[in-house]
């Protein structure tokens, strides 16, 4: 199991909105899959087909319905992350695992360098050194350093975007879920970005990300899941 | 009965020492009380007496539950034996039990005081009884009574910290006169009556029993023999006594007592507070201060 | 997040006929932003008021820092002890918390003064940094509380609160009351010397929005009972409880 970091089994998401007479909307059914160290998995489908609540509820943003989300620890530890503690969830989150969001949620009035760095700092980095990296990455992504004090609020579609992925990514981590990064990118940027994206899965970072461009995936993902409907309909081995 | 004699004698109509026995048996209870919790507030049944409540009475009843026919009593006002208030307490005492008097306070069992500690050091077998207007040392930063007992039971003593923090912040120093609050044992604040500051390091590790009576505000508390007593103070701004430096008694030309300022048509001219030691140091410059 | 430093068990409070509190449990985290919702009246502030020895609770325990003995068991001296010491409040209005008829600084001063500063100089340094900390200027030092604004006063809550680096900080609705841009200040305030200080604390506010900037976990509270508990992010975006989706649904 030492090359396995993460075994989805028979994961569903249903939602009840208790408000709208106890409706019931469905998110996605039984879809299981493994991810092994330092592989990127691709997820693509229709929109409405339950790729974001799929990562999602593997960062626990959603609690997953029913099934299993078995998270292995370098160690040989293990957890569920469909049912562990919040506590555990927030460790991983501060430590192990990253989450970029389709959609950023700027935080008001917080500079952009703040934003990278304070993912840096939380994992015990010292403030200086942490800077120094943010800066870095936020210079490689074409941020303007004259932006680097500013709050992400007033940024671009494309800046945002960017700042977002930088703050999951700077630090090191060992999965990082990441939802449609490249929707509000140009050609130039996207390639940078996903150069990035690319060398930290080379450090051993195992990804699951999201594309709606299935051929696109097939240029960097090492395996590619399709879903339709709420349901995983195929994975595929992609050998490029 | 030797004793029952020299009673009659005295209290002419009265009980000895006019209050009855079951209300002085009750305030030595609650004197005992205070004496085994140094510095806490005792509350006792206050009695209505001859004179006006605010006017000694605290201290009055302790010295008639306390005194027999063999004590000699002193009592003084602000230092002196022979002002209108400590002679009407005295001639009181006098009538209802016959007692010896004197002013001398090395010659005293139980002295009685208004705002003073005498100069002369006084001993273990005599009883040093203050008359307390005020006993509550908290009333001044919270008015509450149920609030003050509160403070005093979870020793929450910040506010009155705070008080002398203020102090500080306004005046550069503590600017309480009298009244300087004091910590007993560790534990209470207290109010030490109005005594000036200069007496209040004589509150602590004394030979004497010091007991307190407020009458109005119906306590009583006592610094037993061997207490410690500190004054509330800042590590950087110590408390400190009045400054009589470069000044003198003019009747005795004592230079290491509390002093008066008196204004008189030549000017300001200083004396004892203490009439009686003023007397001693007249008649003899090298009477000491304190015991040996 | 380490070790819990706060273990809350059953606690309840009731009042004649009302079960304001009733039997919550939960954990509070070394170094974490707790949030707690609820609109008023669901006993989030009892609750609070419960652990910081303003309310005797009817029964329930709660340890601290692995103590095995709950903090409601000890006597009434070593519980001032445990405030004075090892705790900050900082209530919803600085009515509750401050003393009026003295100067602002007085008022950090106190909570200096009740863990037995006794050194005049020492104090005044420790509220310099505390004024620059909560970025108040100076002078305001030794002004009469009454002559600062709200925002201001709040702040001088917090110093308060902060002086003596206590182990837990509760914070009451601390911003609200107060006009949009200095509740926002106020906010990026508290976040930025909870991220440098690290204390534990709870946060309890009738507003989400508050909670979403602040805090990684929270619980809700209805009629005194926890209803859901979670993730900030998954309570926002995946309430269970039929009362959290109304309270989601609710944000402006």
């Amino acid at each position: 199991m030492k090359d396995i970091i993460l075994e989805v089994k028979n994961l569903s998401k249903r939602f009840t909105l208790h408000l709208l007479g106890e409706k019931m909307v469905p998110g996605f059914h039984k879809v299981s899959f493994t991810l092994k160290r330092g592989e990127f998995l691709g997820v693509t489908g229709k929109s409405g087909s339950g790729k974001s609540s799929l990562i999602k509820c593997i960062y626990r943003t959603y609690l997953p319905t029913e099934g299993e989300i078995i998270y292995y620890y370098k160690n040989g530890n293990s957890v569920d992350l469909a049912t562990c503690s919040d506590k555990e969830i927030v460790d991983l989150r501060r430590e192990r695992i990253g989450y970029v969001s389709q959609f950023f949620y700027t935080i008001p009035r917080i500079s952009c360098l703040e934003i990278v760095s304070q993912a840096l700092i939380q994992q015990g980095i010292d403030k200086n050194k942490a800077e120094r990296k943010a800066k870095s990455m936020l210079s490689r992504f074409l941020i303007p350093e004259n932006l680097f004090g500013a709050y992400p609020s007033t940024f671009s579609g494309g800046e945002k975007q960017r700042v977002n992925i930088a703050q999951a990514i700077t630090r090191k981590i060992d999965l990082l879920l990441i939802d449609e990064p490249l929707a509000s990118l140009d050609k130039k940027t996207k390639d940078i970005v996903l150069k990035e994206i690319l060398k930290l899965k080379k450090r051993g970072t195992s990804v699951i990300g999201i594309f709606h461009d299935e051929k696109e995936l097939r240029s960097f993902a090492d395996r590619i899941l399709v879903m339709e409907n709420g349901k995983g309909i195929k994975i595929y081995e992609n050998h490029n | 009965m030797a004793i029952e004699k020299l009673l009659s004698k005295a209290r002419r109509g009265y009980n000895f020492a006019f209050l009855d026995e079951k209300t002085k048996r009750e305030i030595r209870r609650k004197t005992l009380k205070a004496v085994a919790i140094p510095g806490y507030q005792v509350p006792f049944a206050s009695r209505e007496l001859p004179i006006a409540r605010g006017w000694g009475t605290g201290g009055l009843q302790l010295t008639m539950s306390l005194i027999g026919p063999q004590d000699t009593l002193k009592v003084i006002d602000q230092g002196e034996d022979d002002v209108v208030n400590a002679v009407n307490l005295r001639t009181l005492i006098v009538k209802t039990t016959g007692v010896k008097t004197t002013a001398d306070t090395a010659r005293a069992t139980i002295v009685q005081t208004r705002h003073r500690i005498p100069e002369e050091g006084m001993r273990e077998d005599q009883i040093l009884v203050f008359q307390v207007p005020y006993p509550e040392p908290l009333r001044i930063v919270e008015p509450k009574e149920r609030e003050t007992r509160r403070m005093h039971a979870e020793i929450d003593y910040a506010k009155m910290w705070v008080f002398l923090y203020e102090n500080i912040v306004k005046w550069e120093e503590i600017t309480i006169g009298s009244r300087y609050p004091v910590m007993v044992e560790g534990r209470y604040i207290m109010d030490p009556s109005p005594i000036p500051r200069y007496d209040v390091p004589k509150l602590n590790n004394a030979r004497t029993l010091y007991l307190f009576g407020a009458g109005r505000e119906k306590r009583i508390y006592a610094i037993p023999p061997f207490t410690e007593v500190k004054p509330l103070e800042f590590e950087d701004h110590k408390f400190r006594v009045e400054d009589f430096k470069g000044k003198s008694c003019q009747l005795c030309k004592s230079t290491d007592t509390f002093l008066n300022e008196l204004i008189t048509g030549d000017g300001r001219i200083f004396r004892c507070s203490d009439t009686s030691f003023c007397e001693k140091r007249r008649n003899n410059p090298d009477t000491p201060k304190h015991l040996r | 997040m380490k070790e819990p430093i706060l273990k809350v068990e059953g606690l309840t409070k009731i009042y004649d006929s009302t079960i304001a509190v009733n039997s919550i449990s939960f954990a509070l985290y070394q170094g974490e932003i707790l949030g707690i919702v609820g609109e008023s009246g669901s006993g989030k502030s009892t609750l609070l008021g419960c652990l910081y020895f303003d309310i005797t609770p009817t029964s329930g325990k709660a340890y601290l820092n692995k103590e095995n003995r709950s903090i409601f068991e000890l006597n009434s001296q070593e519980k001032r002890k445990l405030r004075n010491f090892n705790m900050g409040m900082v209530y919803q209005t600085p009515h509750l918390g401050l003393n009026f008829d003295i100067t602002s600084g007085g008022n950090v001063a106190e909570k200096l003064l009740m863990a037995n500063w006794r050194n005049y100089s020492d104090i005044r340094k420790r509220l310099t940094t505390l004024f620059e900390r909560m970025e108040l200027s100076l002078d305001r030092m030794d002004v009469p509380l009454s002559t600062l604004s709200g925002g201001m006063q709040q702040r001088i809550q917090i110093a308060k609160a902060l002086a003596n680096n206590p182990e837990v900080l509760f914070l009451d609705e601390p911003t609200s009351g107060l006009d949009l841009s200095v509740q926002a200040r106020l906010l990026d305030l508290i976040k930025k010397i909870q991220q440098e200080l690290k204390i534990s604390t709870i946060l309890v506010s009738h507003d989400l929005k508050v909670v979403r900037l602040l805090a990684e976990r929270v619980l809700v509270m209805k009629e005194g009972r926890i209803v859901e508990a979670g993730l900030t992010d998954q309570i926002l975006e995946d309430p269970q409880h039929p009362y959290t989706q109304l309270l989601v649904n609710s944000i402006l």
